[in-house]
């Protein structure tokens, strides 16, 4: 593993994913390839030398070289999430230093195990990494992405999610919406729950390694509950993004 | 106990992975996958795991299982102190799963 130092970005592009939610692509002086699930850490400095740092996980699979994606979702009074919203745009600087973190890591070496992903709001993240590393390896193990959001239009990725289940047969997407579901739905409308993880175990022809990553509280209820379930505690790997999201 | 500011408190809880990136730096290899004993309840954990407060004056690690004290960090203008009573032993993977 390298040693990390900060260095300064520049933003290439930025992207309105949801109308709560951008993605900013940095181009990096020192790209370093990533693994999937990894993240950078932000640093903002203001005048009077006032540091606020914080972490945002990698979009983008390492086959994009030489930038990263970071998407972020607007917090209300959110200090970093806001500055990056409302105070950003292309050709700006933002310091930043990664990648970071060997654990919340799908690596090739797992490429035949069957995997369970687990997000609320942005916790897909890391996820959606993982994902498309997974489509540019070609991986055909049996694949399911439980997603957790507010509604429709707070789905982050959602048409390239949607799009990846329909290219790829082991790929399958399963929402769930807590707050209002699109007309005619006739999956999961509330929050994730036992029931709910026990009919997705239950797709799995044998145990997933799993990844679960969002709200502290929806990541340790979930994994809490697939222990529960009978998931051996080495193969439930997390990831808390605190009070952030659904 | 206050249930309000427990739900805050709870909300804002954070795991080794946020803290992953200031020791990197600090120490110069990735801690998420070290395996460490918790002196106080004996317990093995892997590093990421472990429960994380940052919001303080500095950061605070502590033990999924009994709650106790782990591991601080203290930054200073000058300088950074890192108190690791609360680990019995640590050990590092080197096959790197
Ligand atoms: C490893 C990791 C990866 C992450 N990846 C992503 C990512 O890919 N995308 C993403 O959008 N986010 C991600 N996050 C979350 C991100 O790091 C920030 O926490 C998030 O952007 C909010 O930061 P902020 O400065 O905007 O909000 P803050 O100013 O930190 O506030 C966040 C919320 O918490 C409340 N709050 C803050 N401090 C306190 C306090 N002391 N007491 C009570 N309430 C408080 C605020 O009122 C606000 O509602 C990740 C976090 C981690 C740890
Ligand atoms: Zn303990």
């Amino acid at each position: 593993m390298e040693r990390i130092q900060w260095q300064l970005a520049r933003v290439k592009s930025i992207v309105q994913e949801t109308p709560r939610v951008k993605t900013f692509t940095l181009a990096l002086p020192h790209w370093t390839p990533h693994l999937p699930g990894q993240h950078y850490d932000l640093r903002l400095t203001a005048e009077d030398g006032y540091q606020a740092q914080r972490s945002y996980s990698i979009a983008s699979p390492p086959e994009q070289t030489g930038e990263i994606d970071l998407t972020v979702e607007l917090i209300d009074d959110g200090e970093v999430s806001a500055y990056l919203h409302e105070g950003i745009t292309v050709g700006d600087q933002l310091e930043v230093r990664g990648p970071i973190g060997g654990y919340f890591v799908w690596r090739d070496a797992m490429k035949h195990e069957p995997l369970l992903l687990v997000a609320g709001g942005s916790g897909v993240v890391p996820l959606i990494a993982m994902l498309r590393h997974r489509t540019k390896i070609g991986a055909t193990n049996p694949t399911r992405l439980l997603f957790s959001v507010r509604s429709v239009e707070e789905a982050i990725y959602r048409t390239e999610l949607e799009e990846m289940a329909k290219q790829d047969a082991q790929f399958e997407l399963l929402l769930t919406y807590t707050r209002e579901a699109p007309a005619g739905w006739t999956g999961y409308h509330r929050r994730i729950d036992r029931t709910i993880l026990t009919d997705v175990l239950n797709r799995f022809a044998t145990q997933p390694f799993s990844f679960i990553c969002g709200p502290t509280l929806l990541v340790e209820q979930v994994a809490n509950t697939l222990a529960e379930l009978g998931l051996p505690a080495d193969t439930i790997r997390t990831e808390r993004f605190g009070p952030t999201g659904t | 106990m206050n249930p309000e500011t427990d739900t805050i408190n709870e909300a804002l809880r954070l795991d080794g992975n946020a803290v992953a990136g200031d020791l990197q730096m600090l120490m110069g290899f990735d801690v998420t996958l070290l395996q460490a004993q918790c002196r106080h309840c004996r317990k093995d954990g892997v590093f990421a795991s472990l429960i994380a407060y940052v919001r303080g004056p500095g950061i605070v690690l502590r033990c999924p299982t009994c709650e106790g004290l782990v591991l601080q960090i203290v930054k200073t203008p000058t300088s950074v102190i890192v108190n690791l009573e609360g680990m019995a032993r640590s050990e590092i993977d080197l096959t790197n799963r």
